[in-house]
């Protein structure tokens, strides 16, 4: 995954997550692990200020979105780890389930 | 109906003490467990009893019961409103519980303390354990709850999995990757003074 399809990810998996409370229990259920990192890393750094500018929505939603994400506890999610087990299943994807 | 908020709980929980007239220690398992444990916007529709970690006069608890407004132990399959559930091993199973100690040497923990009800819950480390023999969305939601902010770390969970039965046991372990890109505060703090000292 490169920067761009992360950032897609993260963002993505973060608006979910402001519609729906499960929305990251089930990403980890499902082991999508590349996913998950794509949000804790946007989490982690949080939102560019200058997309308040450019889409104010978004910008909003994902800063409600990071808030119900620590809030709820997710920050126990850790990238490093997450990183490690989505680099491994990348590698033997078919051991992902394991 | 999930109705049973934080509150909501606490009101019940006194309204049963004010009833009660013995003392009965009762030992919660699920959404009940996680809204005394602090778990934010969490709701449940029962209060679900384990009955080997409990000391109950179930006569007595059936009227207090009905004086807090709850069914008791109904058998209907859609009771209306909310309920207390006593469970026994079977569908369910916990770790052995000998009075108030758990197979992984881990007392229960006092959520609640009333007058004559004392309401009491597994060890964290067993509750999130058994979260993972069915793992389901809202299951692992309480396990990222339990480890972030109860600050029940993988190793407490793998300890306390060790004192779960067959099959669950298997079930669980098959899950345990789930936690494994988790870390409670105090591995958060340690791992950030590791890396300051690199």
């Amino acid at each position: 995954m490169n920067k761009r399809e992360r950032w897609v990810a993260g963002v993505s998996l973060l608006r979910d997550y402001l519609r729906d409370d499960l929305a990251l229990a089930r990403t980890l259920r499902e082991r999508r692990w590349f996913d998950l990192l794509a949000a804790v890393e946007l989490a982690n750094k949080d939102v560019d200020p200058s997309l308040a500018v450019t889409d104010p929505a978004l910008y909003k939603a994902l800063r409600d979105a990071i808030t119900k994400f620590f809030l709820r506890g997710y920050g126990c999610l850790d990238a490093r780890l997450l990183r490690l087990k989505a680099e491994k299943e990348a590698k033997a994807p078919h051991r992902a389930a394991e | 109906m999930k109705d049973i908020d934080r509150a909501r709980l606490f009101e019940l929980l006194e309204k049963m003490d004010s009833a009660a007239k013995s003392q009965q220690r009762i030992c919660v398992i699920g959404a009940a467990a996680l809204i005394l444990l602090g778990q934010p916007a969490r709701q449940t529709g029962d209060i679900d009893i384990w009955r080997p970690g409990s000391k109950l006069l179930d006569a007595e608890l059936r009227q207090i019961a009905t004086v807090a407004g709850l069914a008791y132990n109904p058998t209907h399959r859609e009771p209306e409103g909310a309920y207390l559930q006593i469970v026994n091993p079977g569908i369910v199973n916990l770790p052995e519980v000998d009075d108030d100690v758990w197979a992984n040497r881990e007392k229960s923990r006092v959520l609640w303390q009333g007058q004559n009800i004392t309401v009491v819950c597994p060890p964290p480390p067993i509750i999130a354990a058994a979260k993972l023999v069915r793992a389901t969305d809202v299951d692992l939601d309480d396990v990222v709850y339990l480890i972030s902010a109860v600050g029940v770390s993988k190793r407490q969970i793998i300890t306390a999995l060790a004192k779960f039965p067959e099959p669950d046991r298997q079930f669980a372990k098959e899950n345990i990757s789930l936690v494994e890109t988790m870390l409670n505060q105090a591995e958060q703090r340690q791992r950030g003074r590791d890396g300051d000292q690199r």
